[in-house]
């Protein structure tokens, strides 16, 4: 197995104590890793300007130390990490994690989100063993792909009939795809059968999968597909009481990647629906990339090495300089 | 009547296209940013300009004592110019797949393209424009902020003048290419967009007196190709 370098951030990684986090360290160390810890949210993203890691293991409350960045958490630096680079590994291992969290780290690509549960540091490791033995796939082709107009879309009966009704759905579709072909499924295994028509994109609605083997293999059958095509899932975080009690269900889907996660009771959600489908029709059969994280700049510096500044400038003063010339 | 215009974009457009990540763009990063964000004709950037730009960005200037961080840096902007590139709808031009005979074609034209030699009155055109700009930028007084920038500048020029380049690199193929792309549309203008002056001055002449040339390929197809800097595109 290959060994990585790897960052572990985390607000209890220098406590007393032999908290998960230290744990973690320890064990990644034994499974023959180069690890490297911060308490601080800001020395990872400053790190981008000089060193390299292949993975970022985040926590996601870091409020017990004061850091330079206000309002942030670890899902805010995986997003930024991700944001400077597609090509960043992220791990989210985690106690505190709530439901935007969960959802902005599978929306964000992040490789994994584990939860500091009894079983957290076995799996962690085994995450990071799964990341070490991949190799990358970049896709760097501007060649337009042929989009289908196949669209596959599940809705659960469970939905009440306020949250997306079909109607609303065909609108949505219509609005990002011309001229779709919809093939409507109430089954899991419908979906199955409708992916040999090639679509341009899965769609899955549902209140809330059910955590058993079957659910899990049917999924894995459809979400294998991607990335050509996306598959899009919709749950509602809150479905049977609190959030919390759906974590389990949740991280599951988050650790299945699919392409958007996107939680239905915001009430933002057809909106968040539609840039989700936009964004599958954009980055179909491609690995996502995300805009610059603008917000972040002062923090995490653009990746344009000086030298690479200066030449583009010299050129730039050439430039102006001749246009200057040839006006007079 | 002619049809809707056409644009391919040159390889020194996409390394300012890069500087849109920073806080301080370039003039011909802005300008080519806010021409592809306006425009709704159809712009193009040929496989040969795409991979030209991979090999400077990710083969050049390697950092071999911090190659790893070097190699994710790069990647990140690469991988930025990629996105804008998809975003502002830039569709990709395969030169298999040009009807002039495709890459032959294209290297067959870039091969005569490289080994004229063109006329005296031509060179000495070229220099005296050398000549020109060098006077006009001894006569500027720089100043503090481009002091640096401007010491460059009449250096290149000074060396431009009894050295100087006009069809070097890839730039031959990719001025083939864009010929056989503008004979496949007759009835549409394509315009190479590229930064490159001493190109186009090269390019523009040899378009001009293909038959004197000898250049028959220039010359059995109708076309229109037109080479406009990125400043250039708005006039």
């Amino acid at each position: 197995m290959k060994s990585l370098k790897i960052l572990v951030m985390d607000d209890e990684i220098y406590a007393n104590d032999l908290n998960p986090a230290i744990l973690a360290v320890e064990r990644l160390r034994q499974d023959g890793h180069s690890v490297e810890t911060t308490d601080r949210m800001s020395v990872v993203l400053n790190s981008l300007k000089s060193r390299h890691f292949d993975v970022y293991v985040l926590d996601i409350d870091m409020s017990a130390v004061v850091d330079e960045l206000q309002d942030a958490n670890g899902a805010t630096i995986g997003k930024v990490l991700r944001q400077w680079s597609a090509f960043s590994n992220i791990v989210v291992f985690s106690a505190r994690g709530e439901a935007p969290h969960w959802f902005a780290s599978a929306n964000y690509h992040f490789q994994g989100y584990v939860f500091k549960g009894d079983r957290g540091v076995d799996e962690l490791s085994a995450h990071i063993a799964q990341l070490a033995s991949q190799t990358v796939h970049m896709d760097f082709s501007l060649e337009k792909c042929a989009l289908p107009r196949d669209l596959v879309i599940y809705r659960h009966e469970s939905l009440p009939s306020t949250v997306l009704p079909w109607q609303r759905i065909r609108e949505l579709c219509h609005r990002v795809f011309p001229d779709p072909v919809l093939h409507e499924c109430t089954r899991l295994q419908e979906v199955q059968d409708a992916l040999k028509t090639d679509p341009a994109c899965v769609l899955l609605l549902h209140t809330m999968f059910r955590d058993q083997e079957t659910t899990w293999a049917d999924l894995d059958v459809i979400l294998a597909v991607q990335p050509t095509p996306q598959v899009i899932i919709g749950v509602d975080s809150g479905a049977g009481g609190a959030p919390e009690s759906n974590r389990g269900v949740i991280l599951q889907l988050v650790n299945r990647h699919p392409f958007r996660l996107v939680d239905l009771t915001q009430s933002d959600c057809e909106v968040t629906l539609e840039t989700s489908l936009a964004a599958a029709r954009l980055w179909y059969a491609r690995q996502e990339i995300f805009e610059y994280p603008t917000d972040f700049q002062d923090f995490v510096g653009h990746p344009l090495s000086a030298e690479d500044l200066e030449a583009i400038r010299m050129q730039d003063e050439l430039f102006a300089e001749q246009e200057d010339g040839d006006e007079e | 009547m002619k049809s809707e215009p056409l644009y391919l974009l040159d390889t020194n457009v996409i390394y300012d296209m890069l500087t849109m990540l920073t806080e301080k763009p370039s003039g011909i990063g802005r300008s080519i940013d806010k021409f592809l964000s306006v425009t709704n004709k159809k712009v193009y950037i040929s496989d040969l300009v795409w991979t030209e730009f991979s090999i400077s960005w990710f083969q050049k200037n390697i950092s071999f004592p911090d190659y790893e961080l070097w190699y994710s840096r790069k990647l990140a902007s690469y991988a930025q110019v990629y996105q804008q590139l998809l975003r502002r709808n830039v569709e990709l031009l395969p030169i298999l797949k040009l009807s002039a005979g495709g890459y032959a074609g294209v290297v067959d034209l870039a091969r005569d393209l490289a080994i004229v030699k063109y006329d005296d009155s031509f060179i000495r055109e070229v220099q005296k424009n050398f000549d020109r700009k060098l006077e006009n930028a001894l006569r500027e007084e720089p100043t503090e902020k481009n002091r640096q920038a401007h010491h460059e500048y009449v250096e290149r020029l000074q060396k431009n003048y009894y050295n100087g380049k006009l069809l070097d690199g890839l730039d031959s193929m990719i001025l083939a290419s864009s010929i056989l792309f503008a004979q496949e549309n007759p009835k549409s203008t394509v315009t190479l967009v590229s930064n490159d002056r001493w190109m186009g001055t090269a390019a523009n002449h040899l378009m001009l007196n293909a038959a004197s040339y000898s250049l028959k390929n220039l010359t059995k197809r109708p076309f229109t190709l037109k080479i406009k800097t990125p400043a250039e595109l708005g006039r």
